[in-house]
């Protein structure tokens, strides 16, 4: 083969091997549900559970906005929680998804009865002791990852953008949660 | 599952010319990792070990394996996230850079194999991929080449979608046998 072809053929199997799928990207999307807009962390009570709605649109987020029609592939999907617990009974802490945003679920029974989707289960607030005031809940987000359920369903609304999550426990009957920080994060691939 | 079976029978099928070749080269390198197109990973490092072989005039192939990890990403009130874990086991096939000799030997290349992707929380996968990129094998006596290289590493993903990363690897090749 001639020499000067030789950068001609490196080009031509690059162009071959690499076309069309150069153009993706991978960009990290999170929304703010916990404290609210006016700086207002979610409380929760057995009593009071009005409140307790969070409706996220993921459309405020610059990166989603971009690629929200694009979307390839929801790679993966975290939370950051901080949860305190005043209460001298420990608690299993659950998010509900529910695709209806119309809703607003008054009582802490009607997201499971409704059939609003558990996204998220398995850690516990502990509860406080006589030389602390709150047991506190940290979760990271890595750790987060291995508590999610449904998490199909989780990718199908996310691709929507707007949904509604419900922070709940276990028992349902005796708590007193306030949940001090949480922030969805979620990865996402789309064409560029 | 089946194409890192592949990938290892394409390495093996190339084994004879191992021996058959006139010289072959075997080389350390290692260098920074950069995640392209990709927020959630941060820069890392990587380590390799090739062969070269001489295949016909300024052609060439490098049968490679190279490990590494990028970092971990942090989000401000999010906390941080562990970067991946890569395994790649290629097949390059190069254009110059010379089997040993003393001197500067500027080279391409064009490779394909497997890599192994893994990271707490995610499922671990095994997904074809490409690479390219040059480099210069300085020739310091005549059976060593100090190597600098750049690799542009493509990695298919899910759902149709691909992982880009460039490398920038400095190491040492040692030549057998005479040309």
């Amino acid at each position: 083969m001639n020499k000067r072809l030789y950068p001609i053929v490196v080009v031509a199997l690059f162009l071959a091997a690499f076309g069309g799928c150069i153009m993706t990207a991978t960009v990290i999307v999170t929304a703010k549900l916990s404290p609210n807009d006016v700086g207002q962390p979610i409380h929760i009570t057995n009593d009071d559970y009005t409140g307790s709605r969070i409706i996220v649109d993921l459309t405020e987020d610059e990166d989603f906005d971009e690629y929200k029609d694009k979307i390839k592939n929801i790679d993966n999907i975290g939370f950051y929680l901080e949860a305190s617990n005043p209460t001298f009974t420990p608690v299993t802490f659950q998010l509900f998804l529910e695709p209806d945003i119309s809703k607003d679920w008054t009582d802490p029974e009607m997201p499971v009865d409704s059939g609003s989707y558990l996204i998220f289960t398995g850690v516990q607030v502990p509860a406080r002791t006589q030389s602390t005031a709150t047991g506190k809940l940290i979760v990271t987000w890595e750790e987060s990852i291995q508590y999610i359920n449904e998490l199909d369903v989780v990718k199908e609304y996310l691709e929507k953008g707007e949904f509604s999550i419900y922070p709940n426990v276990v028992p349902r009957d005796n708590f007193n949660i306030t949940v001090d920080s949480l922030v969805l994060i979620v990865t996402l691939t789309g064409e560029k | 599952m089946l194409k890192p079976v592949i990938g290892c029978l394409v390495i093996l099928c190339m084994l004879p010319a191992f021996v058959q070749a006139e010289q072959t080269g075997f080389g350390l390198v290692g260098g920074p990792l950069f995640p392209i197109g990709q927020e959630d990973q941060e820069s890392g490092f990587v380590f390799g070990m090739k062969f070269r072989i001489d295949l016909a005039g300024p052609v060439g192939f490098e049968p490679n394996f190279n490990f590494g990890s990028f970092g971990d990403v942090t989000i401000a009130g999010a906390g941080t996230r562990s970067g991946s874990d890569l395994k790649y086991y290629g097949l390059d096939l190069t254009l110059g850079g010379g089997f040993g000799g003393v001197g500067p030997k500027p080279y391409a290349f064009i490779g394909g194999g497997v890599t192994n992707t893994k990271r707490e929380g995610d499922r671990t996968t095994n997904k074809s991929g490409w690479s390219f990129g040059g480099g210069v094998a300085v020739g310091i006596m005549k059976n060593i080449d100090i190597d600098i290289r750049g690799r542009m590493n493509i990695a298919s993903s899910a759902e149709s979608t691909s992982r880009k990363s460039a490398a920038l690897t400095f190491g040492a090749v040692y030549f057998f046998g005479q040309k």
